[in-house]
């Protein structure tokens, strides 16, 4: 019934438009007459790239963390080097110095809250941390003070099996960094008689070594040792009893960057103005001007050079820069921050930048998606010796949009 | 208020038996046309129309009228051109709307109506008519708001609303008796006669359906520079079976009234005219209300067409609403200019509906180089075209009646905005 319907009033008005002679006797006049309505002027504007590189946003909310001095870093919750005293001998007494060893495993597992840069890991891989901070608990659950002698931390590198050669190569090798664990002045830690004690320690190198020997893909592991031993004339650490060690590892983001900066990419999917392609020749030809202005507004401790390219479709990590389609907009330098000695940000910078895209240039804009990837250069600023520290809060606004004029109406 | 109704008309008897027209001079063509043909048709809804032939029998009539403010009829024609030709882009869809009059949106309305009139004077001064009619309404209305992103970007600016944009349509059929009753002649045997008029039509729907933004303004549709937010909610009323084109005649229903008032000097010719018609309201019964609402915050362009894909009227509950028809009031003046030619101004204005057409007038000039063959023209200003072009002729005998009458509007033929027909066909015993 709605099909007679349609067709009969289809058919109806068909027959009254054909009938009136309203019919164009071709496509080119059907598409004059469409555009009787006066010249005219659209204006579309279309996100090219739209993105806050807010620091703390780009790592993992599990393990990004705020220092007291309100920098930003990354933790790694506790870990526990924990061993009963048995597995290296009966007792400790007195006289007694018995060498122990243990280590924990250091991975790059997001799901188990370990190592873990998230967007920025391609940023860390390139930089040197300054500053690392290691908090520790050390805990004794003996009815005798045990006592900690030269006892160090270190990264070594594990067998393929994830087992810890003995000795242990500490890395890097023939100078490996070794963090005592001690107290001050002194190079042994008491803890008393099932009791224990915490304390933090600065160790950038240390969590630098760790970090990258990680993200290099390298079985790494921390590692405790020293000798044990009792200053109790007394008693004995019996072989039940168990000496844990509790590290908290907070990486704080202050970074050296190299002379050369650090290059990061990152490709974003977007929406064009949804145009078939068959279609996107004739909407070029009504394109009157097309601009793609880029605002950049940088807080962060360092400069800011950029290359944005963008090419038809979801090109998902694909090197966008490399796509025979793309687009490229070079060179928008921001000036780097002004940053005290330290690499802490004093004021930030910002830049807009105008190209014009011509011919085939705004096709990929047009279409239904269209990937964008930004490249980023990071350089470090010469009055801190090209160090930063990220501070919380510290961003990157990066905004760049298209504005297509199309021509439409009498003139076409 | 009955006192001052009396007083109102005697007041108005008393004018019009001292006003005097142009003068037909006696003998002429103008003379020999009966009184019941001098009345020009009207386009609309006209209860009266053919009450006045002074003879019994019957009338067929047929008629539409339909029109918008942006596209004429060679649009039309392109439009269904690219379409048969699979050659319809998005530019000219972009083109098209520029066609879409820049602060005043959309508009368009259209009424038809079929059906038999049969009647005849009943002794000197009453004349009674029966009818049987289907008549059909229609508006659209797209605010400029909901057209403005496509037409001219979102470069200037970012908010963007449905407006008021509605659309109401409704179908009925009718059953209606009138009549008119002939006072005077006043003032003499060539004085001023008084026609009062009445008359009742029983509606009963067979097809309603309306559409319409339920929150205020329209809602919106935000679109800035990397995110699309949405509030619009939209309710619609339908009949049931209206979208599968399955109707029926509908349970509700309502009387509407018609009113007329005219004074005319049959001599000269001159006469003045009001009509109300559609007084009233109709209801209509187990109206399906339906809703969509799109609420969204979202980057992902995607996500909105995810969203419109699968946006569909829920049903909400089934309801029985009451609709204003388009009441009009319409107003005349006829005079003779000469011998042959008789000239109508008709204001056609529209009072308390829900959805009608804008204030019309119409300039008619009636042309009797033979009396009972009138040729028509004219103009039409005002409504959402402008102004507009309309003729027509009729064969008007003893025994036999026939007119045929359209109008272009908002441009000549091809060109118009909007178009009016009329056909009647009329046998006399």
């Amino acid at each position: 019934m709605q099909k007679s319907i349609r067709s009969i009033c289809s058919i109806a008005l068909a027959g009254m438009v054909s009938s009136s002679g309203c019919e164009p006797a071709s496509i080119s006049e059907a598409r004059d007459q469409l555009g009787r309505g006066g010249e005219r002027i659209a204006e579309y504007v279309i996100p090219v790239v739209r993105d806050t590189f807010d620091v703390e946003s780009l790592l993992d909310s599990a393990v990004v963390t705020v220092t007291p001095d309100s920098l930003l870093g990354v933790k790694l919750d506790s870990r526990s080097l924990v061993y009963g005293v048995g597995f290296f001998a009966p007792s400790v007494s007195f006289l007694d110095s018995v060498p122990i060893v243990a280590f924990q495993e250091m991975v790059q597992n997001e799901d188990l809250d370990q190592l873990d840069f998230g967007d920025i890991e391609d940023v860390v891989r390139q930089v040197d941390f300054n500053d690392a901070r290691l908090r520790l608990n050390v805990a004794n659950t003996g009815d005798i003070t045990a006592v900690l002698v030269d006892f160090n931390l270190a990264v070594a590198e594990l067998d393929a099996s994830g087992q810890l050669p003995l000795p242990p190569a500490y890395q890097p090798l023939g100078s490996p960094i070794l963090v005592p664990i001690a107290e001050p002045g002194s190079n042994s830690l008491s803890v008393a008689a099932n009791s224990d004690t915490s304390f933090t320690i600065q160790s950038g190198p240390l969590v630098n070594l760790l970090v990258h020997m990680v993200l290099d893909g390298k079985r790494t592991a921390l590692v405790g040792a020293g000798t044990l031993t009792t200053d109790s004339p007394t008693g004995q650490i019996a072989a039940s009893d168990v000496i844990s060690l509790q590290i908290e590892l907070i990486a704080v983001l202050d970074f050296t960057v190299p002379d050369t900066g650090v290059v990061f990419t990152k490709n974003l999917t977007q929406d064009g103005l949804g145009i078939d392609s068959v279609e996107v020749p004739l909407l070029l030809e009504r394109v009157q001007r097309a601009d793609v202005s880029t605002d950049v507004l940088n807080n962060l401790p360092f400069g800011i050079d950029l290359d944005i390219a963008f090419a038809p479709g979801d090109l998902a990590d694909e090197d966008v820069f490399a796509n025979p389609d793309a687009v490229v907009i070079s060179n928008i330098t921001v000036d780097t921050s002004v940053v005290n000695l330290v690499g802490r940000l004093v004021s930030g910078q910002s830049t807009t930048a105008l190209i014009t895209l011509v011919g085939d240039e705004v096709g990929p804009l047009l279409r239904d998606t269209f990937t964008a990837s930004v490249r980023v250069r990071i350089t470090g600023a010469l009055t801190s010796g090209r160090r930063g520290i990220v501070h919380a809060g510290a961003s990157a606004l990066l905004d760049s949009e298209a504005r297509i004029e199309l021509r439409l109406g009498a003139s076409q | 208020m009955k006192s001052r109704l009396a007083v109102g008309l005697v007041a108005v008897f008393a004018a019009a038996s001292g006003l005097r027209a142009q003068t037909v001079p006696e003998g002429s063509q103008a003379a020999s046309v009966e009184l019941g043909h001098r009345r020009t048709p009207p386009f609309r809804i006209d209860p009266f129309n053919n009450l006045r032939i002074p003879h019994w029998g019957f009338v067929v009539s047929l008629g539409g009228t339909a029109a918008n403010n942006a596209v004429n009829f060679k649009d039309f024609g392109a439009l269904l051109f690219l379409g048969d030709e699979d050659s319809l882009r998005v530019v000219d869809a972009l083109d098209a709307l520029g066609l879409v009059p820049r602060g005043s949106g959309l508009e368009g309305n259209g009424e038809a109506q079929a059906g038999i009139y049969i009647g005849g004077p009943v002794g000197r001064r009453l004349h009674l008519g029966l009818s049987l009619m289907g008549r059909s309404y229609g508006a659209l209305s797209l605010d400029d708001d909901a057209v403005v992103l496509l037409r001219d970007g979102n470069a200037a600016r970012e908010e963007f609303t449905l407006g008021d944009s509605n659309g109401e349509g409704i179908a009925t059929g009718e059953a209606g008796v009138h009549g008119l009753y002939r006072l005077g002649p006043f003032g003499g045997v060539d004085g001023v006669h008084v026609i009062l008029g009445a008359g009742t039509r029983y509606i009963r729907p067979v097809a309603y359906g309306s559409a319409h933004s339920v929150l205020s303004n329209g809602g919106f549709v935000r679109v800035t520079g990397d995110s699309i937010s949405a509030s619009i909610e939209i309710e619609t009323y339908q009949t049931p079976g209206l979208l599968d084109g399955d109707v029926s005649v509908n349970e509700g229903g309502g009387f509407l009234g018609d009113f007329l008032a005219r004074v005319e000097w049959p001599t000269s010719g001159f006469a003045l005219e009001a009509m109300l018609a559609n007084v009233g309201a109709v209801s209509i019964a187990g109206v399906e209300r339906r809703s969509a609402s799109v609420y969204l915050e979202t980057t992902d362009l995607e996500e909105v067409a995810d969203i419109l894909d699968t946006l569909d009227l829920e049903l909400q509950d089934t309801t029985n609403i009451t609709v204003t028809l388009p009441r009009i009031a319409r107003f005349t003046a006829s005079a003779w200019a000469n011998r042959i030619l008789q000239l109508d101004l008709i204001a056609t204005v529209p009072f308390g509906s829900e959805f009608d057409l804008p204030t019309t007038v119409d300039l008619w000039s009636s042309w009797r180089f033979l009396a009972s063959v009138p040729i028509r023209a004219g103009l039409v200003f005002g409504g959402h075209q402008g102004v507009g072009f309309s003729g027509g002729i009729g064969v008007e005998t003893r025994n036999f009646f026939f007119g045929v009458a359209g109008r272009s509007l908002g441009g000549l033929f091809s060109n118009a905005t909007g178009a009016s027909a009329r056909l009647d066909l009329g046998v006399f015993f």
